[in-house]
């Protein structure tokens, strides 16, 4: 090894360090000359674009009624990327004749037929960029286009594919991507899906009712997406989810209960909330909380003895939130002589500020003997939460 | 005697040449890397993580430590962040400032007895407090435990949601940082375990209630220097590796981590010094051992601006600690080196660390020693000698220069001329002589380390607006962790 050393450095030494100076002085000359050249480029570019952009936007009213014709602003680069751009970002929330309006326009300028082409011709960051501009013009006959990009090997054709569609928000534009998803060729990361699916299905979501009966991991892709766009119409298909196998459609399932009619979804609900599973349970409880109702109370009340704090905490906000009888349902937790629950119960008091108010009222209409006890346990308890967040266990502090 | 020093110089050429191919491989992957984010950024559809029922709710830890005079603006950042569901736990860890009585005052806390799990056991608290005005907000108040660490454990045990993100109490961030994060974990495919964004200097620019107006240079050398620095570490350093999926430092200035890995792994260790680093080690100790497929990220555009020191004394006492951090760090994990269990991190990043981070002053001050030695006995050729000096210089100064162009190619934060130009001028007094004194602060470190010396120092902070707004002048604290 030293021979190496040293055979290298009495060939490298002079030579090469020296070589080494020139190029490392030379790179430092190059690159502060790129970052000069650059920086006057880029504002000239920029101060010409804004000009531009600011006489478009007074010709927008022309552009769209086709007056400027796309013929005369297509013949300029630098106007065809403006005004493509601002019709692209139009069409995000345009609806019936506008929408075909500014479609028409894009049309017309052949940008669609670009970006078609550049969908299936283009490669990189650039055949992704068209394909999400495909999917913000929403024409319908972009989506078998994007629909053949979900096949792509590479995944981030494919997410720009899913984003596409999204951005497309029409029932058919999900079609496609549930198709490949319940076929298992469809691999993309969860929430861009679910986003897409949930912006293509939101104004039909019994499209996905046939995909709950697909594999594991689809149906709760799925019934997620279901979770957020159920409504009553839907309640039957809920039901059947929350006695699903998997734990993580039961909990959809409650999410999409809150939505449901209180009579319908607090027997599923009540049910749910006494599941194997720690967070179908927190999912339940937080679905029955979301009711004002005395329907929900008892089965509030029940989860307050629940072995998951979280659940238990949940619980108690939901009991708290109610805006009637909260004096009766603290009378009714102190009953079950359950301390971690009611330590629950002043502690979601506390963090919602009903504690101070309650207490008062409390003490000006304490003449009867259980609105002494209740303020007395409301003291105690309290006194038990300051000792352990003072540092003890919680646990300690319950057996003590 | 001639012998050792000429073997000794031969294996210093040896490691300078692997430490600039090591910098330059970094360089080239971090331009190819941060063009390719730059094409998805101009997707990038933010609304989407704004708008979308999937996005999950985020806990900001805000650990405080004597920071009266800089807290009630980072908590007001923190909760206009532009993310639609946040909540944010304040730390007062055992000021004796006015900290809590600064966000008692600016929120009208009130105590409260919330359930609280010590989970994760930290030093004794001393009260919870809530806000009548900011329901988002809860602010813990705990005895002095000694260490960041600890504070952000005391947080991370008031969390309920599925992601944390740490932030220094001197720093702010962008008010989109959380919905680019956002972005970032939900469109990768693999599971982000934990996520870092770039951190730059605040010193110079106006701040304006809490949210940053104007980005502008510092005026001090000293400040410059260290933009120039934090540049070339973040966009060169943390870019390249993260692009190699190896990334060993999430900066304890702004990490977003998911919650139930960091309560698995025990939370951040009470008494390290480097706390930071040592998370990340640790969660992917954890992560390897557990066999899942999992990703610790860096995404170079949210941005959380922190204030640097901006005298010699204080940035000589955060270098020394951050050496001491990396060594406190890197012993109890040894165990990981060049086992294959632990993939590209234990074979090669620990490796790296070991040998390029923490041993460079070390094989530095050698190096320094032993070509002298060898010049003044006649063993090395003077016009050799310093030719390889201009080399070494030329060679550190292009890498810092690339960062400046990393920075204008991709992220352009600095627009006035002026600021580019004094960017690219102090490029050429980072390797000499600033990286000298960083030498000599982190052998302090060391030797810190080894008599025991575990604290973290003193650090003079002002307060962000004055710190921020050029030519007021801020109220100095002595700020002792």
């Amino acid at each position: 090894m030293a021979y190496g050393f040293r055979a290298s450095l009495k060939a490298v030494p002079a030579e090469f360090v020296l070589h080494a100076i020139v190029a490392s002085l030379s790179s430092i000359l190059l690159i502060v000359s790129f970052i000069l050249l650059r920086r006057w480029a880029r504002s000239r570019y920029f101060r010409r674009r804004d000009m531009r952009v600011g006489a478009l936007r007074e010709r927008w009213g022309e552009i769209l009624e086709g007056t400027y014709t796309a013929k005369q602003w297509s013949s300029d680069p630098v106007d065809r990327e403006i005004i493509e751009n601002m019709l692209l970002d139009s069409t995000a929330a345009a609806e019936g004749e506008e929408l075909a309006q500014l479609q028409e326009q894009l049309c017309q300028s052949g940008a669609i037929q670009r970006l078609m082409k550049e969908t299936h011709k283009a490669r990189g960051s650039r055949r992704k960029a068209a394909i999400l501009a495909l999917g913000a013009s929403r024409i319908p006959e972009a989506i078998p286009v994007l629909a053949e990009c979900l096949d792509s090997a590479h995944a981030g054709v494919r997410m720009a594919a899913v984003r596409g569609l999204g951005r497309i928000a029409v029932p058919q534009a999900g079609l496609p991507i549930l198709e490949r998803l319940s076929s298992g060729s469809l691999r993309v990361a969860r929430v861009p899906l679910q986003n897409a699916l949930l912006s293509c299905c939101r104004t039909d979501p019994s499209l996905l009712i046939p995909y709950l009966r697909a594999g594991d991991a689809v149906r709760h892709q799925v019934s997620r997406v279901l979770a957020e766009l159920a409504g009553p119409e839907l309640s039957e298909e809920l039901r059947d989810l929350a006695s699903d196998p998997h734990p993580e459609v039961r909990a959809c399932a409650a999410r999409g209960l809150a939505r449901c009619d209180i009579q319908f979804s607090a027997p599923i609900l009540s049910e749910l909330r006494k599941d194997e599973v720690w967070f179908v349970r927190l999912r339940a409880v937080v679905a029955l909380g979301e009711f004002d109702s005395n329907v929900v109370q008892e089965p509030l009340i029940l989860s307050l003895r629940d072995t998951n704090r979280m659940v238990r905490q949940c619980a108690a906000s939901g009991l708290v939130k109610q805006s009637r009888g909260l004096k009766s349902t603290l009378r009714r937790v102190l009953e079950q002589q359950d301390i971690y629950g009611f330590q629950a119960m002043v502690s979601a008091l506390q963090s919602l500020h009903r504690y101070e108010p309650l207490v008062r009222s409390l003490r000006k209409s304490a003449y009867s003997h259980s609105d002494l006890l209740l303020l007395e346990a409301l003291e105690e308890g309290r006194h038990a939460l300051m000792v352990s967040a003072k540092k003890e266990q919680a646990e300690e502090v319950v057996t003590a | 005697m001639s012998h050792l020093l000429t073997w000794s110089n031969h294996c210093l050429f040896v490691y300078f040449l692997a430490t600039n191919t090591v910098s330059l491989m970094l360089l080239v992957i971090s331009l190819l890397s941060s063009s390719r984010y730059r094409a998805r950024a101009g997707v990038m559809k933010l609304d989407q993580v704004r708008t979308s029922p999937f996005t999950p709710p985020i806990t900001i830890i805000l650990p405080a430590h004597n920071e009266e005079s800089t807290i009630c603006d980072s908590v007001d950042a923190a909760l206009n962040l532009d993310y639609p569901e946040i909540r944010v736990v304040a730390v007062n860890d055992g000021s004796i400032d006015d900290t809590l009585a600064k966000l008692q005052d600016r929120y009208q806390l009130r105590p409260v007895d919330l359930l609280y799990v010590d989970t994760l056991h930290t030093a004794p608290l001393r009260g919870i407090y809530v806000s009548p005005v900011e329901p988002r907000l809860v602010v813990i108040d705990k005895v002095a435990g000694g260490s960041k660490a600890g504070a952000i454990n005391a947080g991370l045990n008031a969390v309920t949601t599925p992601y944390v993100c740490v932030v220094d109490a001197d720093s702010i961030l962008e008010r989109d940082a959380l919905l680019r994060i956002m972005w970032a974990i939900d469109s990768e495919a693999k599971n982000v375990v934990a996520i870092g964004g770039i951190v730059r200097v605040l010193n110079g620019s106006i701040l304006q209630n809490g949210r940053l107006r104007e980005v502008r240079l510092p005026r001090r050398p000293i400040e410059i220097i260290q933009v120039v620095e934090y540049l070339r570490a973040f966009l060169i350093g943390r870019e390249g590796w993260g692009a190699l999926n190896s990334l060993l430092i999430i900066s304890g200035a702004f990490g977003v981590f998911r919650t139930d890995v960091l309560r698995n792994i025990g939370g951040f260790r009470a008494n390290a010094i480097g706390e930071d680093f040592d998370l990340v080690v640790r969660i992917h100790r954890y992560m390897r051992e557990q066999g899942e497929d999992y990703r610790v990220a860096f995404i170079s555009d949210p941005t959380c601006w922190t204030q640097v020191p901006s005298d010699f004394k204080s940035l000589a006492r955060q270098r020394a600690r951050w050496h001491k951090g990396l060594l406190d760090a890197l012993l109890p994990n040894r165990d990981m080196l060049f086992r294959s269990r632990y993939g590209r991190v234990g074979l090669l990043m620990l490796v790296y660390i070991w040998i390029f981070e923490l041993m460079a002053p070390v094989v530095e001050l050698i190096g320094y020693t032993t070509i002298i030695a060898a010049a003044v006995l006649g063993l090395l050729d003077a016009q050799f000698f310093i030719a390889f000096l201009i080399f070494g210089y030329a060679f550190g100064t292009f890498i810092s220069i690339g960062a400046v162009l990393l920075e204008e190619f991709s992220y352009k934060r600095y627009s006035a001329w002026g600021d580019v130009a004094k960017l690219v001028l102090f490029c050429f007094f980072e390797h000499f002589p600033y990286r000298q004194l960083t030498l000599i602060w982190a052998l302090q470190g060391i030797l810190q380390h080894f008599r025991g010396d575990n604290s973290w120092g003193e650090i003079k902070r002002t307060s962000l607006a004055s710190s921020s707004s050029p030519g007021i002048e801020g109220i100095d604290l002595e700020d002792t962790v």
